[in-house]
């Protein structure tokens, strides 16, 4: 009953203010706001943090090695006399340089083919679609080390080796996007008026297929995070003395049993905050978007 | 004769959604009647509020909706003061509804004898054998071919013209005592529409049962109702009997939706001025909302609502300019 | 002076897991400079296929489109992109027919950039003309479809079909999904467009009141085949084909006084994948002889340039 009643609701009341309605979403929402209250901590701490810090993360000081919580060193120090703090501030610098590197290519790459496979259909459709089978019958944390193994360690093959595991992912829903925006009369308008096959996939479809894929790109950002610290926890990927947020896990996971617990747990901590925050953003949006489109 | 109390009266209906400024009246102070044993045409532009007038009498006011003033009589009671138990009465046995989309009124996942024999189940309460036997002598008489096999399809496996036959079955299964159409023939070719309407006409006679056809086609007014209600933004502009509403149509808006309809038979004029006012200075009115269109407005048009007047036996208008 | 779009044999058909369907099935006409020709039918006649094969947004199974003498057919998609400001469509749904992401500006300024025609300063003169000539506010130019109402999104799908004056135009149901008030103003408009910019119309529609305001030819289609053609007075003054005279006589006149009677059709169509032999009418035709079963009919002339494709105006 209600989806026949929801179709006649009077136009005079649709429209509001884009900001207004932007504001009202953001407080109907706790988790996105909370979500993204993460975010801008971690944002705050890649940008402004490196110039408050006391110490640089790569400065050992042998006497003080690992130290408790201090004034001085707020998350303590690790086994080389190095401000854990300070590490853990660079190394979000680069965990999120990489989460971003990544999902920009596999957002990139990933909806261009998706595009191309599901305008044409066909063969191309088809071999792009046995390609994705491939790749998703492996956990993308596999194949990422897979991959990684493959090229060698360095951050660049690292930011490869986890968007490779991703591109399905998106080739998979711009492709669903596409397959139903193409039966649209704009599209077909698009082609009445003249334009070329390839204007009309990436100028008019894949503007209005995006949103999907971005509420994904969101999701894999923390995603990525992961990914990275868990290839470096194990040893692929960056190396110390690199500070990323892995390598201080896994750094630090030694001297768990001695007692030192701050080596680990400051930089676990931080991995499992910022990935919240980008899951609880990521979820909340596809909620919102999920709804809209009803 | 005019009928003094009439099977359904709606008296001074107002009902209100949420809007940007507060709430907005997409009905104000809505008022007709329908008799007994006739077929009332309730005709207007899309946004006019005939779809929701109908959704108010069977209580299907969306949540954000709001009735605020009026009342609903039927058989002696206001629908609007009625529990939700007491409406399911009234819901199918004393009123039945047909909607535009017809596939999505239908059990995609039932077959469609089943579920007209259901109607039959719970309105008559027959037995399932007798529901089921009835419901395929119905189906038949609504004129669809080899009832019998065709009652153990699924509403996908018919065409659309079939399925709109199949819920005019359910309506009928339930003897109702008024019968609302809501553009019954949206999205059918008209071949099937002409069939459809007849299949209307016949049922009313046949069951004497009153009917509140809605539509937006002049066409199907003239040639089906015997009496219709014009609405405009919210607003009943004139009701009178089909005859007398086409000879001689009094209220403007009425001449000026006459005069822009396209006809099959003859060339028309296109009318010199284009109806294109803002939904929001429209609603916002306080007095007749066709005042910004209006070809013979006056001032106090725009501040003073005109009251409905039967100016004449049977036919009522909402103008300052009798 | 010849005609300005031919088509020859026309033939499209559907692959639909695995059942065929001849959605137009050897459709043959002729179109004159200046003419509006209305294409008529219901549902599943073919007459929106057979447009869009004209246009080519379809590619056609068999058969021949020429267009100002050149076979459409044999172009390559680089040379028929060329022809498309010559020949255009104004589409059925206001609502998808316009990209929601694009600006009206950016919607109208795309033909006449894609096809080299304005730019720069010329441009935002064409796009205000032509905003003016279809009786649009030019500051609605900045706007969002959703911002707009059926009726104006509809005159911006003619604006953007009519931006590079082409020849020859295709309306495919422009007003059906509007309201009736309003119908007749698109009409008017298309009307005078028409004269001001020397066009010729190839109206579709199932809304025979509208062809019959706009029209001065009408072609009927029933189940892909055209059944009768003829100048508009002619088809609906005295239509012959049996189908036709059903169609009209579905039509309710908004006038109580003619209470006419109605023809009604036995039965629903055919289904495409399931045509009958001979005549596709036969089955529903009050008159049908064995003969009819056997024998498709051509198109045979009854005077008057009125053609019908019915065995009982077979030259005797």
């Amino acid at each position: 009953m209600s989806v026949e009643v929801a179709a006649i609701q009077p136009r005079v009341t649709a429209e509001e203010g884009r900001l207004r309605r932007l504001w009202r979403v953001v407080r109907e929402h706790r988790m996105l706001l909370i979500g993204l209250l993460i975010l801008a901590i971690v944002f705050l701490m890649t940008t402004i943090g490196p110039l408050l810090l006391a110490h640089g993360p790569l400065q050992t000081n042998p006497e003080l090695k690992l130290q408790p919580p201090s004034a001085d060193h707020p998350m303590g120090t690790d086994n080389f006399g190095r401000d854990i703090l300070s590490r853990v501030v660079h190394g979000a610098r680069l965990d999120l340089l990489i989460a971003f590197s990544v999902v920009i290519i596999a957002l990139g790459v990933g909806s261009l083919v998706g595009t191309l496979s599901g305008y044409y259909g066909g063969i191309v459709d088809d071999v792009v679609m046995r390609i994705t089978d491939v790749l998703f019958s492996f956990p993308s944390f596999i194949l990422a080390m897979a991959i990684t193994a493959m090229l060698g360690n360095t951050i660049p093959n690292v930011i490869i080796a986890i968007a490779i595991a991703y591109i399905p992912y998106f080739i998979r829903l711009t492709r669903g996007e596409i397959l139903s925006a193409r039966e649209l009369q704009y599209a077909e308008a698009a082609r009445c008026v003249g334009n070329p096959e390839w204007r009309i996939m990436y100028i008019h479809l894949l503007p209005n297929c995006l949103t999907p894929s971005l509420v994904q790109a969101t999701l894999c950002l923390g995603w990525a995070i992961l990914d990275a610290s868990g290839l470096a926890f194990l040893g692929l990927g960056i190396r110390p003395p690199t500070p990323e947020w892995g390598v201080l896990v896994s750094e630090g996971a030694r001297n768990i049993i001695s007692g030192q617990w701050w080596t680990s747990v400051f930089p676990g901590a931080v991995i499992v905050f910022t990935t919240l925050g980008f899951n609880l953003v990521g979820d909340s949006l596809r909620d919102i978007t999920a709804r809209e489109e009803r | 004769m005019v009928e003094a109390q009439g099977l359904l009266r709606i008296q001074e209906l107002s009902v209100t959604f949420p809007s940007r400024d507060g709430r907005v009246a997409i009905l104000d102070r809505v008022s007709f009647e329908v008799g007994e044993n006739e077929i009332v045409g309730l005709v207007g532009e899309s946004g006019s509020g005939k779809t929701m007038t109908s959704l108010t009498v069977m209580g299907f006011l969306p949540p954000s909706g709001q009735v605020d003033g009026g009342e609903i009589w039927f058989k002696g009671k206001d629908l609007l003061r009625l529990t939700e138990e007491e409406m399911q009465e009234v819901r199918g046995g004393e009123i039945a509804m047909i909607f535009q989309s017809t596939r999505s009124a239908l059990n995609p996942l039932m077959r469609v004898g089943d579920q007209v024999a259901r109607v039959y189940q719970i309105q008559q309460k027959l037995s399932a054998q007798e529901a089921y036997k009835e419901a395929v002598r119905m189906l038949g008489r609504m004129g669809i071919p080899d009832a019998e096999e065709r009652a153990r399809a699924y509403p996908h496996q018919l065409s659309g013209g079939m399925c709109q036959r199949v819920l005019v079955a359910m309506m009928v299964a339930c003897e109702p005592a008024l019968l609302i159409a809501d553009e019954p023939t949206t999205g059918l070719d008209v071949t099937i529409q002409a069939q459809i309407f007849e299949l209307i006409k016949d049922v009313q006679r046949s069951t004497g049962a009153s009917i509140l056809l809605i539509t937006h086609d002049l066409g199907v007014i003239a040639e089906t109702c015997q009496r219709v209600v014009v609405m405009y933004a919210g607003q009943v502009m004139e009701t009178a009997s089909v005859e007398r509403l086409f000879a001689e149509p009094c209220h403007p808006y009425t001449r000026r939706l006459l005069e822009s309809v396209l006809r099959v038979d003859r060339v028309v004029e296109v009318p010199e001025r284009e109806l294109t006012p803002s939904e929001e200075a429209t609603y916002s009115l306080r007095g007749c909302r066709f005042a910004p269109c209006c070809p013979v407005v006056l001032p106090r048009c725009w501040e003073e609502r005109p009251a409905r007047k039967e100016f004449r036996p049977d036919h009522w208008l909402s103008c300052h300019q009798i | 002076m010849g005609p300005l779009l031919e088509v020859k044999e026309l033939v499209k058909n559907f692959h639909e897991g695995g059942a065929l369907i001849r959605a137009v099935n050897e459709v043959s006409l002729e179109i004159y400079p200046g003419e509006t020709v209305g294409l008529v039918g219901e549902s599943g006649c073919g007459k929106t296929t057979t447009a869009r094969c004209i246009l080519r947004l379809t590619e056609p199974t068999a058969g021949h489109i020429y267009f100002d003498g050149a076979d459409l057919t044999r172009l390559s998609s680089q040379e028929m992109r060329a022809q498309r400001r010559h020949l255009q469509m104004v589409f059925q749904d206001p609502d998808t027919s316009l990209n929601p992401r694009f600006t009206i500006r950016r919607t109208l300024a795309e033909p006449l950039q894609l096809h080299g025609l304005a730019s720069g300063k010329g441009l935002e003169e064409r796009l205000r003309e032509t905003m003016v000539r279809v009786n649009l506010d030019p500051n609605y130019l900045d706007r969002y479809p959703h911002q707009l109402s059926g009726g104006q999104k509809q005159r911006v799908g003619i604006a953007r079909a009519i931006i590079t004056e082409p020849q020859f135009v295709a309306l495919d149901e422009p007003t059906s999904s509007l309201d009736m008030s309003i119908r007749i103003h698109i009409i008017g408009l298309l009307k005078r467009l028409q004269e001001e910019l020397g066009m010729t119309y190839l109206f579709i529609s199932h809304d025979l009141s509208a062809v019959r305001n706009l029209c001065n030819r009408v072609l009927v289609m029933y189940l892909g085949r055209i059944v009768e053609a003829g100048p508009v007075e002619e088809i609906f003054d005295s239509p012959l084909h049996y189908y036709t005279q059903a169609l009209l006589s579905a039509i309710p006149i908004p006038d109580p006084r003619l209470r006419r009677q109605r023809i009604l059709l036995a039965g629903e169509p055919p289904s495409l994948l399931d045509l009958p032999q001979g005549c596709v009418f036969h089955e529903r035709c009050p008159d049908a002889e064995p003969f009819c079963h056997r024998e498709l009919p051509r198109l045979y002339d009854a005077g008057d340039h009125h053609l019908v494709a019915c065995h009982r105006w077979a030259k005797r």
